[in-house]
């Protein structure tokens, strides 16, 4: 069964990085240009739960990353977050990790490194929404 | 009451007493240059008495080292006798009985008498006079030199304003060089993983028409950061080092405007450039782009995370005008005198020192632009700067 993982960056080439570093994978990746659209998708969906991973940037125009992981993990607590930005930010990483997301990734990421995260945030998806039968 | 005398009418008697009274010396020599006749004054201004004197040769009165010369002279002007003043407004010295040297002024006349040719010299002692024009002499080159000493701590004062101006502008430019760090990260490390994520797709791929299109993706990623690199290396070079160019000022508003964009804390501000070909400006680029850095980095900050920056440049006569228009929060009318001073701020003390507007006026000033700024609280700001262009031919 594939996975959905939500990249919300308003890089066209960084999504088409992700999704080729997810390719061949478990994991069926849907693209939004930025935090509002990300949301606005996340809402439309008819089974919250239908997206088991989100990654998302942090600069980016309408709503940024910032404010945007802060609604995700307000309104949809048990989708796990993965932050995947330009910017080495200590400070601003511990904040969001605090704040309950699973990974802060600075690119360039390798692809392993990135499917590890998505594996591991997918596990954690997996416990809080009950759902066993999947990786 | 007396009539007016003609010089036929003075007589031997009035000449005498004239003579006597007279406060130049008064000297007459013969022909072979003995010395027939010497006033009182003359005397005095000597040493020496009548009798010492008369029948001496006139080189008695001249020291050693020029009586040689002075020979010649005499016979010179017996040769051609004429009315002459020597050493007038040069040294021409003379000896007294007791060996003192001192300046004289002499004027000559011949005159032809029953008893020969003779020549009648007035003699005049301005050792004072010397004395002065010495000292006015000195003093005027102790004024040249106050002047040139003067002229000199002007000039280097000029050259440390010019070199603290420099580097205050360098300090300027690293400052903002650390709030652009965050937005280099994101111009490097987006294509720096877009790089590395095409090279792990080929490293798997078999199809190479997809092999190809990730090659040139990389390829067109590396540009972007050696591009990226290429401006800012630009941006953080010191100034002084350039001399002064012919500027495209509409390229260096696109500059400021790049660097300016990775700066940005949000990407909800919109910069909007309006900008006509217009003629170039005689400067140093970098402090150009400097100037528009400054004033968008100010609007930008006014505007608090989003809005619109408008850009324009026009011609207009003999300058080029460029205006920065923000819609941010506008100045009260108390802080507008205030904004050029150096360290006035409004921001907080992570939003600069101060002395980004200050810069700018200084450097528009050193190219005799000008710039002013009308703002109105809660609409926005506009700075207006104009520069002369470089002549056309």
């Amino acid at each position: 069964m594939l996975h959905k993982v939500l990249v919300i960056d308003d890089e066209e080439e960084v999504r088409k990085t992700v999704r080729l570093q997810l390719r061949g994978t478990d994991y069926e990746v849907i693209e939004a240009e930025n935090g509002e659209k990300g949301i606005k998708l996340l809402n439309a969906l008819d089974n919250p739960l239908a997206v088991d991973v989100i990654i998302c940037d942090i600069r980016m125009p309408k709503i940024n990353g910032v404010e945007a992981v802060a609604y995700f993990r307000r309104e949809y607590s048990s989708t796990p977050v993965i932050v995947l930005t330009g910017y080495p930010d200590m400070n601003l990483a511990v904040e969001f990790l605090k704040d309950g997301v699973v990974e802060y990734l600075v690119k360039p990421v390798e692809k392993e490194k990135l499917i590890e995260a998505v594996t591991k945030a997918a596990r954690q998806h997996r416990i809080f929404s009950g759902n066993k039968s999947g990786i | 009451m007396r009539k007016p005398m003609q010089p036929k009418d003075v007589s031997d008697e009035l000449l005498r007493l004239a003579v006597r009274a007279s406060p130049s010396g008064i000297l007459v020599a013969d022909e072979s240059g003995r010395i027939v006749f010497a006033n009182r004054a003359l005397l005095e201004m000597f040493g020496y008495g009548a009798d010492e004197l008369l029948d001496q040769p006139v080189e008695i009165l001249i020291p050693k080292k020029d009586a040689e010369a002075h020979r010649h002279h005499r016979a010179a002007f017996n040769a051609n006798p004429a009315t002459r003043a020597m050493g007038a407004g040069r040294n021409f010295d003379a000896v007294s009985k007791d060996g003192r040297i001192f300046p004289v002024e002499i004027g000559l006349r011949p005159g032809e008498t029953e008893e020969g040719r003779l020549a009648v010299a007035t003699v005049i002692d301005i050792t004072q006079r010397k004395a002065i024009e010495d000292r006015l002499r000195r003093h005027e080159e102790h004024l040249e030199e106050l002047v040139a000493e003067r002229t000199r701590e002007l000039h280097e004062a000029q050259l440390e304003k010019e070199r603290v101006m420099e580097q205050l502008i360098q300090t300027e430019k690293m400052a903002a060089i650390g709030t652009l760090v965050s937005g280099v990260g994101h111009e490097i490390n987006n294509p720096l993983y877009c790089i590395l994520g095409m090279a792990e797709a080929i490293r798997g791929e078999k199809d190479i028409t997809l092999c190809r299109e990730y090659s040139e993706d990389i390829i067109k990623y590396s540009k972007q950061i050696a591009e990226t690199v290429k401006n800012l290396s630009r941006y953080a070079q010191p100034s002084g080092k350039h001399d002064l160019q012919h500027v495209d000022v509409n390229a260096s508003i696109s500059a400021a405007i790049q660097v300016a964009r990775r700066s940005l804390e949000s990407d909800d501000i919109e910069i909007r450039q309006d900008t006509v070909p217009i003629p170039e400006i005689l400067a140093k680029p970098e402090e150009i782009q400097q100037v528009f850095f400054n004033i968008i980095r100010n609007g930008i900050q006014a505007m608090d995370g989003k809005g619109v920056l408008e850009i324009s440049s026009r011609r207009e006569d003999n300058r080029v005008r460029i205006q920065v228009r923000d819609r941010g929060s506008g100045m009260p009318v108390e802080n507008l005198g205030k904004i050029f001073d150096p360290f006035f701020t409004t921001k907080g003390p992570d939003e600069g020192e101060g002395l980004g507007l200050y810069i700018v006026q200084q450097i528009v000033k050193k190219y005799d632009g000008n710039i002013r700024v009308e703002s109105q609280e809660g609409v926005g700001t506009t700075f207006t700067i104009l520069f002369p262009i470089v002549a056309e031919d």
